[in-house]
């Protein structure tokens, strides 16, 4: 009897098809739900826009174009312009009857935490304007401030970027607690360059660029990605993954534990945030971070940046270097925007 | 720790004067103000200590007493 032998398999063509269309399918589901994530973030305005990069000439510096909100500490729209400086849009070339002013500093000059209008030189130049010392030129200050900049990245700064604006001034912030400590590779870390003595001349080191992730955050594919990450708010929001799942798992010192030691830190934040206050008022405003542990998230540096004479005590610092804001029963200071 | 602060800002003037930079020191303006303010509102923010709009404002206003010598002995623009 013919035809009864076991059954043939469907042609290879069409198998090719089905499995294309499949993969089609899957594509095109992929990129509805990825346009529809992006739209419903940004319907409920979740962005985490990215504000640095990796650069060969100064190392990590602000990213050209960048916009968005600051809410780390204060609450402030942030715009970074066309050169990669906190600051509107400056051209190169020196208008004609202009005094500039160059800033050069950290995290205190780059100001993400007010809006650009009230940052001090931002005040300056308005302040400056019909300075009869002047001579009738109008004051133009220019912001090259980037967070955790120590001298020897302000240098690279100055001789990379900032020269070519012609500055008739040049003024450095210089930050007591840390500048210094910036420009250790041993107290800091690698990831950025440094000046090393060599036979007691200063030479650069570069080292950073040859890690990997330097590499490629260098390369024209990190050029890419910044501008896809600027671009969209899933790729933002898939960025913060990796950090987001080792806070998980590495719990913010900063913050009490839950449960019953909440109130036990209550109690110790109160007594430490009337304690903090007297000591600020005592050192007044000097230096900051002599006078206010930094942010527990860099808890790492806290013994570096005590206060108080004598060995840090670390249970101690952790309750008193918690933020302020969090605590339920601060009094929010009046005229204060965070 | 007031005492070590000074120790810096002493040293920093010293290293300024030594190779001929005009140095200023923000920090009498800043603790003038604290006194004055008496905490009513602050010029750092405690998060992270960076300054606050009234913090800006205060190093603005010192800069600009101090700039305006410092501007008049700057070469020309034109």
């Amino acid at each position: 009897v013919s035809g009864s032998g076991p059954p043939r398999d469907p042609p290879p063509v069409r198998g090719r098809t089905r499995r294309a269309a499949e993969l089609g399918l899957a594509a095109a589901a992929l990129l509805v739900a990825a346009a529809g994530s992006e739209l419903a973030l940004r319907a409920l305005g979740i962005a985490y826009p990215p504000f640095y990069r990796t650069s060969a000439d100064v190392g990590d510096s602000l990213l050209p174009g960048s916009e968005g909100w600051w809410t780390q500490e204060g609450r402030a729209h942030v715009r970074i312009n066309a050169d990669g400086m906190r600051d509107r849009d400056h051209d190169v070339a020196r208008p004609p009857g202009t005094f500039r002013i160059a800033v050069l500093g950290d995290s205190y000059a780059e100001a993400f935490q007010v809006e650009q209008g009230e940052a001090f030189w931002a005040v300056l130049e308005r302040a400056l304007r019909g300075c009869p010392r002047l001579d009738g030129r109008r004051p133009e200050l220019l912001n090259f401030g980037v967070a955790g900049y120590g001298t020897t990245q302000q240098l690279l700064m100055l001789q990379r970027r900032v020269w070519k604006y012609a500055p008739d001034l040049v003024l450095l912030l210089f930050t007591t607690g840390n500048d210094v400590r910036n420009n250790s590779k041993t107290l800091q870390g690698g990831g950025r360059p440094y000046l090393r003595l060599v036979d007691g001349e200063a030479v650069l080191d570069t080292s950073f660029l040859d890690k990997r992730s330097s590499r490629w955050r260098t390369s024209r594919a990190g050029d890419l990605w910044y501008a896809a990450l600027q671009r969209s708010r899933l790729l933002q929001v898939l960025a913060q993954a990796p950090r987001a799942w080792r806070r998980l798992w590495e719990p913010d010192p900063a913050r009490p534990a839950p449960g019953p030691p909440i109130r036990t830190g209550w109690r110790r934040g109160r007594s430490r945030r009337s304690r903090s206050g007297a000591s600020r008022r005592r050192c007044g405003a000097t230096t900051p971070a002599c006078c206010w542990p930094p942010a527990a998230r860099r808890s790492r540096w806290i013994p570096t940046l005590r206060c108080g004479r004598g060995p840090p005590r670390r249970s101690g610092w952790r309750t008193s270097s918690t933020r302020i804001d969090d605590w339920p029963h601060s009094p929010r200071p009046r005229g204060s925007r965070s | 720790m007031p005492w070590f602060s000074a120790t810096q800002r002493r040293h920093l003037a010293e290293r300024s004067a030594a190779l001929g930079l005009p140095f200023v020191d923000l920090s009498p303006a800043l603790q003038a103000e604290a006194r004055r303010l008496e905490g009513r509102e602050l010029l750092y923010f405690p998060a992270n200590v960076h300054y606050t709009p009234r913090g800006h404002r205060v190093v603005a206003e010192a800069l600009a007493r101090a700039l305006e010598t410092v501007a008049a002995a700057a070469p020309g623009a034109e």
